[in-house]
């Protein structure tokens, strides 16, 4: 009888509430099928359902083994009170138990914790077991469980329970540290992604075009013969522009004076180009000199700003790079006064493209501290904003 | 006999000077009676000073090489055009392929020579040589070989409403849309903004392998969904790979997920 009783009460055990993130139903502990859906108080409630009935029919299948009972209807319907009752009893008293002293008890170790787990389920099947009785009208039953022979046997089922209860607490224990490791693992797989997609992504835009480079030495060949100040000037800029451009795939942080150097080669190089049709300021406090950049952030910007900005209008224009701190971020804002995105206008190759790489990188490098803003300049052009985390390097 | 003329249309003074030079080299008879330095000059002076030759930039601000070209064709005073260009294969090989005269940036001595010899050939044939008179078809059809050249009207930036400044969102950027009561929300990876064009007509200007209408109210990038859920009431739910919403689909739609 007593190791009936222990093996009923093993029915229910939710130790916490459903608005404990770490709820958990020892279904799900035994039967891993039974995590797929997300805990609640319903779904609880049916689990210890579920629980109580797979018990019930354990139970049964055991004595039907063992030996047959007289009445066999009766000792099964008999059987089915007693493990319902003593089941959502414990489930009660958990909930109730875990509402009040639930953080208590999640902070708890050792002994304390032993005694909250032994208390609920001997209260339970006491509890549970003389409601049973008395809705099956069982007078005698009572006074059989409240004698020294009834209390001792529900005694030696606590002490079973107690261990059955370890036994899912380590469990439950092995499980979340299983699950952490996974996590981690995952979490370093993700991290190893996360550095080989950058990579890629500052691979593409620290990419030259060759357009660009055929323009560029077009230029200074050019200009050899009548202005060779000039065509000097525009290889210098050059060579310092590929310098830093082929350098940033080596580096993983460049501070912000590097970062706006090599802007300034390429806006200084465009500029012999260009002519007057180009003129640009850049602007920063001395305090952000060593503001920490992604390589290549920028540069893409402002080539998109001469390419389909300013190159395209018949005047040309200005194009402003302007860094600030606010509050934690720095800010870097570039605009220019070009033909701006005209509806119905020609596609920009690469226009979408190239922001949406760098909305990825900005992704990839700080989740969701950066933000990327494109507004409407008036009367006309485009202006880019970067808010970013403000560290120096 | 008159000397030849020529025009010279490059946004990049350096290079407009520098073929300059060059052509005096090789053909020394030819005179070069305008630079332009866009394409709205470059038509303008065609018609004023009515050159025999015309050596057109494709990419020039105001009108493309392209434009202008198109601009002249069909016209008996047109002159004959050789296209200049930066290096891009793409653009070699549509050139070559419609057999239009083209010049790389910055050309060869060597290769300009060829051109001019070719130029010359055909002026003492008497006969325009018809590649170098490119009719407008033959024009368009360049503009799509060389990408860029042809307006879609496939939506490419929506201009949305985020407090009270108005951002522009590249289409590539945006999640989902969900039509609210008078507004439709577009939801990027970090922001929520408004905008007043309607569902359908958004519908419209979107591209279907790339947006999937979910729902009545709802349009999501095929790209950010990570895959679909049931819940509880059977109904199916879209998880998104960088937002936490989760997008209900309607029945009429739910053929879009049935192999996911």
């Amino acid at each position: 009888m007593a190791t009936m009783t222990s093996t009923r009460t093993r029915a229910t055990l939710t130790t916490a509430t459903a608005s404990d993130p770490n709820n958990w139903h020892p279904l799900e502990i035994i039967f891993p099928v039974f995590r797929r859906w997300p805990s609640t108080r319903a779904r609880d409630l049916l689990y210890t359902l579920i629980w109580n009935m797979l018990l019930w029919a354990a139970i049964s299948a055991v004595v039907l083994m063992t030996g047959s009972p007289k009445d066999l209807g009766r000792f099964l319907w008999v059987n089915f009170v007693i493990t319902q009752s003593v089941g959502f009893t414990i489930h009660l008293l958990f909930e109730v138990g875990n509402y009040l002293l639930g953080k208590q008890v999640a902070q708890s170790r050792g002994a304390v914790r032993a005694l909250y787990f032994i208390a609920i389920p001997v209260t339970g099947v006491f509890v549970g077991y003389t409601l049973a009785f008395v809705m099956l009208d069982l007078k005698g039953a009572i006074t059989w469980l409240y004698s020294s022979r009834g209390a001792r046997s529900v005694a030696i089922a606590s002490l079973i329970i107690s261990a059955i209860l370890a036994t899912i607490t380590t469990m439950r224990a092995k499980q979340s540290a299983a699950e952490a490791a996974l996590a981690q693992e995952r979490q370093r797989t993700i991290d190893a992604e996360r550095r080989a997609l950058e990579a890629q992504l500052r691979m593409l835009q620290a990419q030259i075009e060759p357009h660009f480079l055929y323009n560029t030495l077009g230029n200074a060949v050019g200009l050899i013969d009548p202005a060779p100040d000039k065509a000097r000037i525009l290889l210098e800029r050059l060579i310092d522009y590929l310098r830093s451009t082929l350098s940033a795939s080596r580096e993983d942080t460049a501070p912000l004076e590097r970062e706006l150097a090599s802007v300034r080669a390429y806006l200084e190089l465009m500029q012999v180009r260009m002519g007057d049709r180009l003129r640009f300021s850049l602007d920063y406090p001395e305090a952000l000199t060593h503001a920490c950049l992604p390589p290549m952030l920028l540069q893409p910007v402002v080539e998109n700003a001469i390419q389909h900005g300013l190159e395209p209008k018949i005047d040309g224009g200005t194009i402003r790079i302007e860094a600030t701190q606010q509050d934690a971020m720095l800010r870097i804002q570039i605009t220019d006064t070009g033909i701006g995105f005209q509806p119905g206008a020609r596609p920009r190759p690469g226009g979408g493209i190239g922001l949406a790489n760098l909305r990825e990188r900005l992704a990839t490098l700080y989740g969701t501290d950066a933000r990327l803003t494109i507004t409407d300049h008036s009367p006309s052009g485009v202006c880019v904003t970067l808010h970013l985390p403000l560290t120096y390097c | 006999m008159t000397a030849p003329t020529a025009l010279i249309a490059d946004d990049e003074t350096a290079l407009a000077d520098y073929l300059k030079a060059q052509l005096a080299d090789v053909w020394p008879e030819l005179r070069v009676v305008g630079m332009a330095h866009n394409g709205v000059d470059a038509l303008r002076l065609i018609d004023e000073l009515a050159p025999d030759y015309a050596f057109l930039d494709i990419r020039m601000p105001g009108l493309s090489g392209l434009d202008v070209a198109g601009k002249l064709a069909g016209s008996d005073a047109a002159p004959q055009i050789v296209f200049i260009t930066a290096y891009d294969q793409y653009a070699v090989d549509a050139f070559e392929r419609e057999a239009v005269d083209y010049l790389l940036k910055p050309a060869s001595l060597d290769r300009l020579r060829q051109t001019v010899t070719r130029l010359q050939r055909a002026a003492s044939e008497m006969a325009a040589a018809p590649a170098a008179r490119p009719d407008a078809e033959l024009l368009s059809k360049l503009a799509g070989l060389l990408g860029g050249g042809v307006p879609s009207n496939r939506l490419e930036w929506i201009r949305a409403a985020h407090g009270n400044e108005t951002r522009l969102i590249a289409v590539d950027e945006v999640i989902y849309f969900e039509a609210r009561d008078k507004y439709v929300s577009v939801f990027t990876a970090d922001a929520e903004s408004l905008i007043r064009t309607p569902l359908k007509e958004l519908l419209d200007g979107l591209d279907p392998a790339k947006f999937w209408q979910i729902h009545r109210g709802t349009i999501v990038a095929a790209r950010h969904i990570a895959g679909t859920v049931r819940d509880f009431r059977g109904r199916t739910l879209v998880k998104l790979k960088t937002r936490p919403d989760q997008l209900v689909v309607s029945r009429a739609y739910l053929h879009l997920f049935r192999q996911m």
